[in-house]
């Protein structure tokens, strides 16, 4: 080993022992501590760790040493922490997380609330947005609108998503109460005509506005959350849904004249979830046990639900207001986005003693859409209403001394940081796959799409 | 005899008439007067007029008319030394000066000697030149005149001549006397003369005046004539006490030659003047106390040093050296030397130490305490005052341990064209309504910014007030327009919510229709036009002035309004139940000044009213004035109620958010300055927080941690806790109104910039 390390670097430089350790099980090195010079930067420990592993492609690494990236060569982290360079360093080191390049971005005509990146059945990816003039529509990546739904809700959609069944459909909810259910079948020519879908059923039971829809496909059932402090817990199964006649306005609005509503069949809830004191601003069910949700609102909690039985199981309550909820089911990690623009991660387990582990901080307003990378159990986007879409790594944490409300003190930045490309503009919904990217849309009424790729941007990161 | 006496008397009186106008043709009468018996009372009072004629004469020269009777020169002893000088004079100029010469009253005879001799005239016998009169006067002496009452005389003169007495009339004589009682009878006699002793007129007039009590001698004037020192005529020659010009001076001789002396004292350089004298003046800053008495003298005649005294030898030590200790023998020897003899007057002496020095204690010590006087040397070590003034400041904890609080704008809400007048946020803290000067009512999404509704109410009129009722049910938004009320039901809600308000709103229209006829009431409560109503506006309430502010009831059922140009009906209340406006206030001078804002208490039946000084808190339910709150403000702009009811904010134009505690006094406890402009509106937390704000023309909201206690004996705590910049000012106008979450920590304004913001 001793010849490794002293590949092409001018023995006059001051070594350091370094202890290279992973997480990725695939990835794992034989310990062995290692004396590497300290002008080495990310890049010569990456090609040190590929030519330890004998891959016969090159993957790019990051290396974190105490928490942190490391942005600079070994002998300025060193000035930087303060540490002698006789001690051995723990360093971790990590496929590296591409820096998500801007693609592309799909005007609309109105605000976007949110956006679905169809499931992976699909032959090819599109797009589900739901818009602020109260339409959901289907774009397809090279930003040809396929289908649009009929204006059956009379104000505007704040949520969507999608259902994955035999037939593919979908679900839009918003500020009008109601949840509409549409069936899409993909058609087969992309560029023919704007697809216009029709609704199936209207799932009615709450009394204020929709926050947020999840569906789960090994039970069939969705959530969705309101405003009026309601969880609603239905089921894409209609018939076992109780069928409810709506109260009609007593004075109908103009505009509630103009657009003809089609008539669709009215269901009501399963059950109705009511532990939270405030507005609910999302609900998930768990990625891999299907049958507990978690919610978040703005009384601060975060409520365990168990589906089966609908009660709530646990409750944490932290010390902001909480917009959004993502969870990381690998790392045992909830990701909660506040009012107080930082994101805090929670252990969800009973075991778990502490309220919340680590505080993610960079956001300038409140955090209102997570979601997990497709790629990485470690990783996961956030959309703000700052107007950024900001990527996180949960094992980039560290504990800092001016950490004071984050209580159990860590705290950690930003990965990287997407602007709109249209310049400002509010941030609504994030989603992220493997195959489109990372797609955002916001209050410049755009889908952006923004994605890593290729090995050349490796360098460009190192200057940055 | 009687006859004799009548001829006096008669005689007597006509001196009497002449008298006031004695002139120098009287001279006559004077010889008769002389011989006369009452000669010595005339003649007394007389006297100063005559003697003043008198004096005059002489020095004039001596030569006037007398009369001729003879006198001996020498008798006169005051003309002795004037009459040779003036008999010389007069001889010298008898040829030549006939003026000078006294043809009428000098009388020029040949002496024994054959010159001639000058006889001059006798000289009245005033009182102080000469006594001749004595002789007539009675020498009987002090005995009782009733001894010579069997006598025909009443006593005897000096020469030793009988003074006889005066005819006393006949028995009728005296009864016609006492029936006509002459001027100034007394009935007393003269004892010198026996005659009856009557006033004369001058007497008589002295006894009148003093009667009046006034002056009695004649020469005073109790009336002059009075001169008008100060007048309005302009004087020629003004009468002035102004000290002489010094142009009339006329310099001294003598005071010239020193002038000149010092002069030339000037130029030669012997005198300098303005010497610079303060630093001979100057008192040394420290006296030098141990420095020698007195200064060296200069060497003179006079100035005999003292001699220098040798410095003490040895033997004066207190413990000299063993060898200057005299021995027996040394001891003796002084000892029976005679004191003028001896060497030195001492022997020296050995002592182990100053203080058993005899005589130590009371000596020296105090000499050298004495000194320690002199030098003002300290005894005690006084501990200067050591207190930090950092710990003096009141204790406020760090705002960093009050969070949260808002501290950043999290959303804009535009598109208000113009100034948004007025925000509030729902009662579920989800939307927020707004009115503007476009004369829309824009409901929008919290946390998103969309505006979700619009209402356009007017397009002259802004929306000054907009409002949502307090209560859970029925989602009602009340808008003041110009001077009508809009009570809204806005179409965002559950059809079952909506509905539910439009009930509450409608159910008043029976109560309205049974009123009808009934006397004007202040407002009138009227359906919408169509399209008003199809927009959700239920009920519109017009009163006859422009409502600035509107507040809603606890329960919702009733709403207060101000309309501030309304003198007489500017405080409105409505109820929602009934269709009914009242003005609680019949008489203007119940709300004497304009009503600004106006408040209900949010548990007790009171009404909070604020004028532009005052805020007067008025008992609903007994229909009194029941506090007047001074805040001390020129111009309140609003006022806000803490939601337990006991503590107040005021926001006023003059800068100043005063806080009242409303047990403690009808003044402010705490008076908080910290805008630069006027404040607009205040606004207490109701959610929970204990946090208030202010919002200024300074494009500024602020907010502080206002904390109340239980305890009644602790104040409330008050700290600043953020500015909050964002608002752009526009037209002299910053943030015109602010709401807090019902729930949250966070704060929506509405500035004149054309947006309102949430600040979280």
């Amino acid at each position: 080993m001793a010849d490794t390390m002293d590949i092409d670097q001018p023995s006059s430089s001051p070594r350091i022992q370094i202890n290279l350790s992973t997480r990725d099980t695939t990835l794992s090195i034989p310990l062995q501590p290692l004396r590497v010079p300290t002008n080495l930067k990310r890049y010569g420990l990456s090609t040190l760790v590929n030519h330890l592993l004998e891959t016969p492609n090159p993957i790019p690494f990051d290396f974190l040493v105490d928490g942190k990236y490391l942005r600079t060569s070994i002998d300025e982290y060193l000035t930087q922490a303060g540490l002698s360079s006789e001690k051995p360093l723990d360093v971790e080191y990590v496929r590296s997380q591409l820096p998500p390049t801007y693609v592309g971005s799909f005007e609309q005509d109105d605000w976007i609330a949110s956006v679905n990146i169809s499931p992976s059945s699909f032959s090819s990816p599109v797009l589900l947005t739901g818009s602020y003039n109260g339409t959901a529509q289907i774009t397809s990546l090279s930003g040809d609108v396929i289908a649009k739904t009929v204006p059956m809700h009379t104000q505007s959609v704040k949520t969507t998503t999608w259902v994955s069944g035999e037939t593919p459909s979908f679900l839009t909810a918003g500020l009008d109460r109601a949840i509409n259910l549409w069936s899409y079948t993909p058609p087969s020519d992309p560029s023919s005509q704007t697809l216009e879908i029709q609704p199936t059923t209207s799932f009615i039971s709450h009394k204020s506005t929709i926050t947020s829809l999840t569906y789960s496909s090994s039970t069939s059932q969705f959530l969705s959350s309101s405003a009026d402090h309601t969880i609603a817990l239905w089921s894409t199964d209609t018939s076992s849904l109780p069928t409810i006649t709506a109260p009609q306005s007593t004075a109908f609005t103009r505009k509630r004249r103009r657009t003809k509503a089609p008539t669709t069949i009215k269901k009501g809830p399963l059950a109705v979830l009511t532990p939270h004191t405030a507005p609910v601003s999302q609900v998930i069910i768990h990625p891999t046990d299907q049958t507990v949700a978690y919610s978040v609102s703005w009384d601060k909690s975060i409520i365990t639900h168990d589906l089966i039985t609908s009660l709530a199981v646990s409750t944490r309550t932290t010390q902001h207001p909480l917009f959004s909820i993502t969870a990381l089911p690998s790392v045992n990690l909830l990701a909660a986005g506040s009012a107080a623009r930082h994101i805090t991660l929670h252990d969800p387990r009973e075991s778990s003693k502490t309220v919340q582990t680590a505080v993610l901080r960079g956001h300038t307003n409140g955090v209102v859409s997570l979601v997990g990378s497709p790629e990485s159990e470690y990783v996961l986007a956030s959309g703000s209403h700052d107007g950024t879409v900001r990527i996180w790594d949960v094992r980039s944490v560290s504990s800092s001394s001016s950490d004071n409300d984050g209580g159990e003190g860590k705290s950690g930045g930003s990965l990287f940081v997407i602007k709109r490309e249209s310049g400002t503009g509010k941030v609504f919904g994030v989603d992220w796959s493997r195959e489109v990217g990372l797609v955002s849309v916001g209050e410049d009424k755009k889908i952006q799409v923004n994605k890593g790729e290729g090995m050349a941007d490796v360098t460009v990161m190192d200057q940055t | 005899m009687t006859a004799k006496a009548t001829t006096r008397k008669r005689s007597r009186a006509e001196a009497e008439a002449e008298k006031p106008v004695l002139s120098s043709e009287d001279e006559f009468e004077i010889p008769e007067i002389n011989g006369d018996e009452d000669s010595s009372d005339d003649s007394d009072f007389t006297a100063g007029d005559e003697d003043s004629d008198e004096e005059e004469e002489f020095s004039s020269g001596a030569e006037d008319e007398e009369d001729e009777e003879e006198i001996d020169s020498d008798e006169i002893p005051s003309e002795d030394e004037a009459s040779p000088k003036e008999n010389g004079a007069v001889n010298d100029d008898t040829s030549d000066d006939e003026e000078v010469e006294p043809a009428d009253n000098v009388k020029v005879v040949t002496g024994a000697d054959g010159n001639p001799r000058y006889i001059y005239p006798e000289i009245e016998p005033v009182y102080d030149s000469d006594d001749t009169d004595a002789e007539e006067t009675n020498t009987i002496g002090n005995i009782p005149l009733e001894y010579y009452e069997s006598y025909p005389h009443i006593g005897y003169d000096i020469n030793g001549k009988r003074i006889m007495r005066p005819a006393a009339g006949k028995a009728l004589d005296t009864l016609l006397d006492s029936i006509e009682l002459p001027k100034g009878w007394t009935g007393l006699v003269d004892k010198n003369s026996g005659a009856a002793l009557n006033l004369t007129e001058e007497e008589l007039e002295i006894v009148k005046k003093l009667q009046r009590s006034e002056i009695t001698d004649e020469s005073f004037d109790p009336y002059p004539d009075m001169v008008e020192w100060f007048s309005s005529k302009v004087e020629q020659m003004p009468l002035s006490s102004a000290p002489e010009p010094k142009r009339r001076f006329v310099p001294s001789k003598h005071e010239q030659k020193r002038i000149m002396k010092i002069v030339k004292g000037i130029r030669e350089g012997r005198i300098l003047p303005h010497k610079p004298q303060a630093e001979a003046s100057q008192e040394p800053e420290f006296y030098d106390i141990w420095a020698d008495d007195a200064p060296p003298k200069p060497d003179h005649v006079m100035n005999i040093p003292a001699p220098k005294l040798p410095p003490p030898t040895h033997d004066e030590s207190y413990n000299p050296p063993p060898e200057y200790l005299p021995n027996e023998k040394e001891k003796k020897e002084w000892e029976e030397q005679d004191p003028e003899d001896r060497e030195k007057n001492y022997l020296p002496r050995t002592h182990k130490a100053l203080r058993l020095v005899p005589g130590f204690n009371g000596f020296i010590g105090e000499r050298f305490e004495r000194c320690l006087d002199l030098y003002l040397a300290p005894r005690v070590r006084r501990n200067k005052l050591n207190i930090d003034p950092a710990s003096l400041l009141p204790k406020l904890p760090s705002p960093d341990d009050l969070k949260p609080f808002p501290t950043t704008c999290a959303t804009v809400y535009r598109g208000h064209e113009g100034r948004v007048r007025s925000v509030s946020a729902d009662p579920t803290g989800v939307w927020v309504a707004t009115g503007g000067d476009d004369g829309t009512i824009r409901v929008w999404e919290i946390l998103t910014g969309r505006q979700v509704w619009k209402l356009k109410v007017s397009s002259d009129e802004a929306v000054d007030s907009v409002t949502w009722r307090p209560t859970p049910e029925g989602r009602i938004l009340a808008a003041a327009c110009g001077n009508e009320i809009l009570l809204v039901v806005p179409p965002i809600f559950d059809i079952e919510e909506e509905n539910q308000g439009k009930e509450i709103l409608s159910a008043g229209y029976g109560y309205a229709a049974n009123r009808q006829g009934k006397k004007e009431a202040p407002g009138t409560w009227s359906k919408p036009d169509a399209a008003l109503e199809e927009d959700g506006v239920v009920v519109t309430i017009t009163v006859r002035k422009t409502v600035k502010y509107i507040a809603w009831h606890r329960r919702g059922d009733y709403l207060v309004t101000v309309s501030p140009e309304d003198v007489r009906r500017a405080v409105c209340v409505h109820r929602v139940s009934t269709h009914l406006s009242q003005t609680p206030f019949k008489e203007k001078s119940v709300t004497k000044g304009i009503p600004q804002r106006v408040q209900f208490h949010p548990s007790k039946p009171l009404l909070f009213v604020a004028t532009k000084r005052y805020i007067k808190i008025y008992d609903l339910a007994k229909a009194e004035l029941s506090k007047t709150l001074k805040p001390g403000a020129r111009w309140i702009s609003s006022i806000d109620i803490h939601p337990q009811g006991d503590n107040l904010i005021v926001g006023s134009y003059d800068k100043r958010l005063l806080w009242h505690d409303l047990d403690l006094s009808t003044k402010p406890y705490r008076t908080l300055r910290y805008h630069d402009k006027g404040i607009r509106a205040v606004s207490f937390h109701r959610g929970g927080f204990p946090l208030f704000c202010s919002s200024s023309d300074d494009g500024t909201v602020q907010v502080f941690h206002g904390r109340i206690y239980s305890d009644l004996m602790e104040n409330a705590l008050i700290v600043p806790l953020k500015v909050l910049k964002g608002h752009k000012i526009t037209a002299h106008l910053g943030v015109l109104d602010v709401d807090w979450h019902p729930k949250q920590p966070w704060l929506f304004s509405a500035g004149a910039d054309g947006t309102a913001r949430l600040w979280n």
